[in-house]
């Protein structure tokens, strides 16, 4: 999808600063010197066409009460959709990524419990063609950045 | 971590699925929830006030922005070292997250970071400088071949309860 200059503009301010108010696409209208019909239209484009991925609040899970860890496993090759499959069918699962690694296999728990993840994680270590599973819970984060800039050519 | 009430819960669980597009978004989500517009919009205000809610608004696909290449940094970086170090990564732009992680005697690497940059030689390149300026030169960076999966956490789906108890 190519974007044009109204485009970029509500991409700016939709990332961030969202209005907490009735109104809030009216309120990014003004700010992009546009309508409150033009602006959702245009943010409902490019959901359609994948540019946005969702609208929404980013919550901190801990302070919902979540635990989460990162976890890298060894796949082998032969196994790497069977177990995708199993891993991509838990809701607990938000991310996966292949990776060129002996760990190759790199996901992202969230769960209500410790006691869930490992659950999780014996269940994983028991699918045939997984080895070593590591859990990699974060120790510190230093920082988030989720703001992109939206000025490069997207075509 | 304070509980959180019932309605609360509902209310969160209403707000992991997308925000409608439409004139008055919060009213369809309080319609939702079952309580009123002013309380979605009185809770939304406090839980971003006390970072209960991290950011509102739309999550880009930065793929689609022209962020081609994402590179996961791995170091191993002494502990007395980690902190100048995290600051110095922190500091890029080009870095996203960074986070502090145990190491396993298969793993050795304890500081991530992840680097976005157009091409990979790009995301190399900005790892060369962080182990240029910090001195660190054991690491290394491995890119996602493929995406098998990316979600919005939905919180609070119906099979769980807040008290922790899941059903598979």
């Amino acid at each position: 999808m190519t974007l044009d200059d109204l485009d970029r503009r509500i991409l700016q301010v939709v990332q961030s600063g969202f209005p907490i108010e009735s109104r809030p696409f009216q309120a990014l209208a003004a700010g992009v010197e546009s309508t409150e019909e033009e602006v959702i239209a245009r943010i409902r484009q490019l959901q359609g066409s994948g540019v946005i991925r969702e609208v929404g609040p980013v919550f901190n899970l801990q302070k919902l009460g979540y635990t989460s860890t990162l976890c890298a496993a060894q796949v082998a090759e032969p196994f790497v959709e069977s177990v995708a499959v199993v891993l991509n069918g838990l809701h607990e699962v938000t991310h996966n990524y292949l990776r060129d690694d002996s760990f190759n296999m790199w996901f992202t728990l969230i769960a209500l419990s410790q006691e869930r993840i490992d659950t999780i994680l014996d269940r994983i270590r028991g699918e045939e063609g997984v080895g070593e599973v590591l859990s990699l819970p974060a120790e510190r984060m230093f920082k988030i950045k989720v703001h992109f800039h939206t000025t490069k050519d997207s075509e | 971590m304070k509980q959180l009430e019932e309605w609360e819960v509902g209310l969160v669980r209403v707000l992991s699925q997308p925000l409608p597009l439409t004139p008055h978004p919060f009213a369809e989500i309080a319609e939702r929830a079952g309580i009123s517009e002013e309380r979605v919009l009185e809770r939304l205000r406090a839980w971003s006030a006390d970072g209960t809610i991290r950011r509102l608004g739309a999550r880009v696909n930065h793929r689609s922005l022209g962020y081609a290449a994402n590179g996961m940094s791995v170091w191993d970086v002494p502990t007395e070292e980690v902190e100048e170090a995290a600051g110095y990564m922190t500091r890029q732009s080009e870095v996203s997250h960074c986070y502090l992680r145990p190491r396993h005697p298969s793993w050795p690497h304890n500081l991530y970071a992840m680097i976005h940059g157009e091409t990979e030689e790009e995301v190399h390149a900005v790892a060369a400088r962080i182990a240029r300026h910090t001195g660190l030169d054991s690491y290394r960076v491995l890119f996602s071949s493929r995406e098998l999966k990316k979600s919005v956490p939905r919180y609070f789906a119906e099979e769980e309860s807040a008290t922790g108890d899941v059903q598979a």
